[in-house]
């Protein structure tokens, strides 16, 4: 049986005042087990210096083959330049999309993201959302947002924690192209109520390195009370399945029985 | 010494359908993880009779009154709520008070609960508030309290969680008398409370007693986490035990 673990989101960069490299996050990786993870911009990119976050993911992408793959972004009030960015950056390698409501200053109800998911799904690549306690957006938000756009995968990143993680099964219940996700949660509690409100393949797993230890997520993740298949989809198969061919085939699977 | 400052008392009352666990269970999973004493925080007195619950709570903490510290809690509109505190400090032994104003449906500066304030400021003892939840339990709203009521102890019992995390740092620095309890961060938001928080006024909380099983492995990730940090001696010492021990003013407990 071949399986692969996807870590769906880590960021590196600028955070707070802390420096993370790439390094950090492949030592924690390498202990955890993950095999590939999915690097979104720092916060400085996300809200504003989208080319040269890209540019920099991109490189270290392209210096870590198979191990990392990287989130591209834009703030949609730049319009028709945030589009053009988008395409640079999914024509270079970017694996997916992530938009950030808080930093970019806009609530996913507001029209202004429309071309953004439209963009998403002309390229048949995932939208990665922060949701949390406002001033983040909610579960509710996001599933709005997804339910206007029923063609692209919306995943809901962080899902709710720290105090709306409450609504987020009643979210993913409603809504068919909505995921769940594990980070910050706990088997037996939260990420249990995602799976069940979701089904076995709308969940999946990520660290949010490095605001969670890699190592200590996957801990958790795979304390799941489920079948070796459903874990299996939980920490990578089902993420993987959201990627473009052309992406997937940039992580190499590798035979593991033992999830 | 190893103190847990954030674990709530299970409810009787099967509240958000958790399970019941019994102090002797709870001894095991302490001593299992090498934690001395443990804050114990109301659960079922947030939403029903405070003053029954408070008693329940005690009784509770009797199986181990020297590892087992209770703290109350009042209904913020009884207008006898100052009284209740001193029955529960007076009579009970209770070391201090939880307060979670959108369970309970209060302002933390509504003018109702001055009194309770100035009750449990003539007792010193200090208020653990849930925090990070706005619209009533923003780490600086709820800071308020102490810079209203000078020389009250008052506790952000969630760092901000994930969120507000630096909302509860600049809470913490801009008032002596407000600590954190990291209870239900996540390790990014710990590493920069404890770089960039006053130093003798952090603690850690596991939040045990919301898991939904008895077997309470959610406590047992929150303490690997927490000691996997890689903190120095120096200031685990200090979140675990030092700052606690200031916290209940190294006055003896389990003599009630």
């Amino acid at each position: 049986m071949t399986s692969v673990v996807v870590d769906a989101h880590v960021t590196l960069g600028r955070i707070d005042d802390a420096e993370v490299d790439a390094r950090m996050l492949l030592d924690q990786m390498d202990e955890a087990g993950v095999d590939v993870a999915v690097v979104s911009p720092d916060p400085r990119e996300t809200a504003v210096a989208h080319a040269s976050g890209h540019d920099r993911l991109l490189d270290l992408c392209a210096r870590h083959p198979g191990r990392l793959l990287a989130y591209a972004t834009a703030n949609p009030w730049f319009g028709d330049e945030a589009i053009v960015e988008l395409e640079r950056a999914l024509a270079a390698g970017a694996a997916a999309i992530k938009i950030n409501p808080y930093l970019q200053g806009f609530q996913p109800v507001e029209p202004v993201i429309d071309p953004i998911l439209r963009l998403a799904a002309a390229h048949r690549v995932p939208v990665y959302v922060h949701s949390g306690t406002p001033v983040q957006c909610t579960p509710f938000q996001i599933a709005a947002l997804a339910d206007r756009f029923p063609g692209v995968p919306v995943i809901l990143g962080r899902g709710g924690k720290s105090d709306f993680k409450a609504d987020a099964p009643y979210a993913l219940r409603d809504t068919s192209n909505l995921y769940g996700d594990t980070a910050h949660d706990f088997p037996l509690t939260g990420m249990t109520a995602q799976i069940e409100a979701a089904g076995p393949e709308r969940v999946v797993f990520s660290s949010d390195f490095p605001y969670g230890d890699v190592r200590h997520e996957l801990r958790r993740a795979r304390d799941l009370p489920v079948t070796t298949a459903v874990l299996r989809d939980v920490l990578g198969g089902t993420f993987l399945r959201l990627l473009p061919p052309h992406v997937r085939a940039r992580v190499s699977t590798r035979s593991t029985d033992d999830l | 010494m190893t103190y847990d400052c954030h674990v709530h008392v299970p409810s009787s009352r099967g509240t958000w359908q958790l399970p019941y666990f019994s102090p002797q269970e709870y001894l095991t999973r302490m001593d299992r993880l090498g934690i001395d004493v443990s804050l114990m925080l109301p659960f079922d007195g947030l939403y029903h009779a405070p003053a029954t619950c408070n008693d329940e709570v005690v009784q509770w903490c009797r199986a181990a009154p020297e590892r087992l510290v209770p703290f109350g809690t009042v209904s913020p509109r009884d207008p006898h709520a100052a009284d209740e505190v001193t029955r529960c400090v007076e009579t009970l032994g209770v070391r201090g008070f939880k307060f979670h104003p959108w369970m309970q449906a209060f302002h933390p500066l509504e003018p109702t609960m001055d009194p309770v304030y100035e009750r449990c400021r003539t007792f010193g003892v200090p208020l653990i508030f849930h925090d990070g939840t706005p619209p009533l339990s923003t780490p600086l709203q709820v800071a308020q309290v102490a810079a209203r009521w000078p020389g009250l102890v008052v506790v952000l019992g969630h760092g901000g969680l994930n969120d507000l995390y630096g909302e509860a740092i600049e809470a913490a620095r801009r008032h002596e008398h407000v600590w954190i309890c990291m209870a239900s961060l996540h390790a990014h938001a710990m590493r920069q409370i404890i770089a960039r928080a006053p130093g003798d006024r952090i603690l850690f909380g596991s939040d045990a007693g919301l898991a939904s099983s008895s077997r309470q492995t959610y406590m047992d990730y929150r303490w690997e986490l927490l000691r996997d940090l890689g903190l120095t001696p120096e200031v685990y010492q200090a979140i675990v035990e030092e700052n606690p021990r200031r916290l209940l003013r190294d006055r003896p407990f389990g003599t009630s």
